[in-house]
């Protein structure tokens, strides 16, 4: 950020050179249509969301007063909101335990491996992240299939189930969890490849003449020197844990009963199904403040952790 | 014994590497088989693991006939290439300008675009969707392009692999007459290339797996994208054509599958970039 252009300087020491004209002529026609497009796109909508948030505002009323918190209240009284959170932090917290413990070991694994091997897994694992979430669904509910799926099939083979999965109270979270690791462990297992090409490769070494086994070198370099990738992994992946919604929407509407209801889902109900867009401009804030602590929390207990 | 043991070990990294094979792939040859199936094969018990007969492409015909499909492709192709267009263009260029310019306020913008990466779609969606209502858009492709011309995230991974571009470069070029806008496109643009291919990429599987804002602002059949499409099948076909809607699937998956074994290391690449950089 301290780099200069030093260009306005070459040309003398007039106030506004040419050359410096040119460029803020630049600056502004360059930087004027983006900007305005945050003010209409980003911080527009984010006080107007709020301003909806204190009005009784449905998507068909003449008349939309103001009153106050009563929509942060409503969400506060309603069983289903509370319903819609817990399974939302099950769907995250478990996501990104998941997501980033296989992703690491898978990522450990192919990088022991030698090539053509490499490529070869990593493109095989990868590919369900360049496949859309909407395919992924459907491909997982007709694997899930309680009485005509292959999957109750096969696990008849080790003697358990037939599980319902979709259709059970219980059962369906894990199952949604289970699939979304499945979609995205690829990305993940990416991101951590990428931080173990920057662990040098002496340290291996040295720590094999010090005579460390395969397992202590793994506990005392890789991790420790893993743990920015860790922690971007977490982060970036409880973010989008508590946006889950298309996989929800596609293979159970929410359902059995409000059993797989995530936040986003009881937003889009909310807004655009009973279209009380005060309600769900509240729902959204509360998500909102969720996100933000949630990452506030795992910076700085993660973040503290760092200096080792 | 060294050896022994060597050999152990490759057999249980094979044991392995065939596990996890397995694992991801299998919902896709079950998918491939299933849409090769009768429907009556399709839904028997106990599953087969190969057509009992095979049933030709007689699924994936009734796909391309009976819903739109050629048009949801069409309309998912337009969108990701215009929103990825646009982001590139606007990403790049006022990436650029953060990194290699001094102005007022600078840092306080580009902390202020940063910003607005934290707050959640969810959050907006409301607000937007009564201004592209406004502006007439609902029910047309534009609903999707217009608000995704610029993106916070491509500012900032511009912004980022910009600054590494030695600014004496820009300086000479500048000496040489060349125009503020000749030097963004002749001579940033081009050696910007790994970063822009990774930001393309991204901008371009985020279009076309978006889901939740094209289901919000179109209605009408032709206007779906591939995604939007899809998830109605259930409703289009029997719930139990499941011939049909694997058939479905995989057509809508081919494209960008083609896409990235074509081209896997630029996508390893791009998230390995933004994944250090970010």
């Amino acid at each position: 950020m301290a780099e200069k252009t030093g260009t306005s300087r070459i040309p003398g020491r007039r106030r506004m050179s040419s050359g410096r004209a040119k460029q803020v002529r630049f600056i502004v026609l360059g930087l004027t249509p983006v900007l305005l497009y945050f003010l209409i796109f980003s911080v527009y909508p984010v006080f107007s969301a709020f301003k909806i948030s204190l009005h009784r505002w449905g998507l068909l009323d003449l008349n939309r007063p103001f009153i106050g918190l009563t929509n942060y209240l409503w969400a506060f009284n309603d069983p289903v909101f509370w319903v819609s959170l817990k399974n939302t932090l099950y769907y995250a917290f478990y996501y990104v335990l998941w997501g980033t413990l296989l992703g690491m070991l898978l990522a450990v694994f192919v990088n022991s491996l030698v090539e053509p091997f490499v490529t070869v897994m990593r493109g095989v694992i990868f590919m369900p992240v360049v496949t859309s979430m909407v395919a992924v669904s459907l491909m997982f509910v007709w694997l899930y299939q309680p009485m005509y799926g292959v999957l109750n099939y096969l696990l008849g083979f080790i003697g358990l189930g037939p599980f319902d999965f979709l259709m059970s109270t219980t059962q369906v979270m894990p199952s949604i969890v289970a699939m979304s690791v499945w979609k995205s462990v690829g990305y993940t297992m990416v991101l951590f490849l990428a931080g173990l090409t920057t662990i040098p490769g002496e340290l291996y070494e040295a720590a094999k003449v010090d005579g460390a086994s395969g397992w202590q070198s793994f506990l005392h370099i890789t991790l420790p020197l893993l743990k920015p990738t860790t922690l971007f992994a977490l982060v970036t992946g409880m973010i989008g844990g508590f946006q889950v919604f298309t996989q929800i929407y596609v293979m159970t509407g929410g359902g059995p009963g409000t059993a797989s209801r995530t936040l986003v889902m009881h937003i889009y109900e909310t807004g655009f199904k009973f279209f009380e867009m005060g309600r769900a401009s509240a729902l959204a804030f509360l998500l909102f403040a969720l996100v933000l602590v949630i990452t506030m929390l795992q910076l700085k207990y993660l973040q503290a952790d760092f200096e080792y | 014994m060294h050896n022994l043991k060597g050999t152990l070990r490759t057999m249980v990294k094979a044991a392995a590497c065939l596990a996890i094979g397995v694992v991801m792939l299998a919902p896709f040859i079950w998918m491939v088989s299933t849409s090769f199936k009768y429907n009556w094969d399709a839904i028997s018990f106990p599953p087969r693991f190969l057509p009992t007969e095979f049933a030709g492409f007689g699924s994936y015909k009734r796909v391309l006939t009976e819903i739109p499909f050629a048009r949801f492709l069409s309309n998912s192709v337009v969108v990701a290439a215009a929103v990825t267009a646009g982001v590139l263009f606007t990403s790049s260029l006022a990436g650029y300008i953060f990194a290699k310019f001094n102005f007022w306020g600078k840092e306080q913008i580009f902390l202020g675009i940063l910003a607005t990466m934290m707050i959640p779609f969810q959050v907006i969606v409301i607000p937007v969707y009564i201004l592209v209502y406004q502006m007439k858009m609902l029910n047309t492709l534009w609903a999707l392009i217009i608000p995704r011309l610029v993106s916070a995230y491509g500012i900032f991974l511009m912004r980022q692999f910009m600054s590494g571009i030695p600014t004496a470069l820009i300086d000479a070029a500048r000496i040489d007459g060349c125009s503020e806008f000749g030097i963004y496109a002749k001579i940033v643009l081009p050696l910007s290339k790994p970063a822009l291919s990774a930001l393309g990429i991204f901008t371009f599987m985020a279009s076309w797996d978006d889901f939740l804002w094209p289901l919000l602002v179109l209605d009408d059949m032709p206007k779906r994208t591939l995604p939007l499409g899809l998830a109605l099948f259930r409703q289009q076909f029997g719930m139990m054509d499941w011939n049909v809607i694997m058939a479905g699937t995989l057509l809508s998956i081919l494209p960008v599958l083609i896409v990235f074994f074509a081209a896997q290391k630029n996508f390893i690449e791009g998230i390995t970039l933004s994944g250090i950089k970010g």
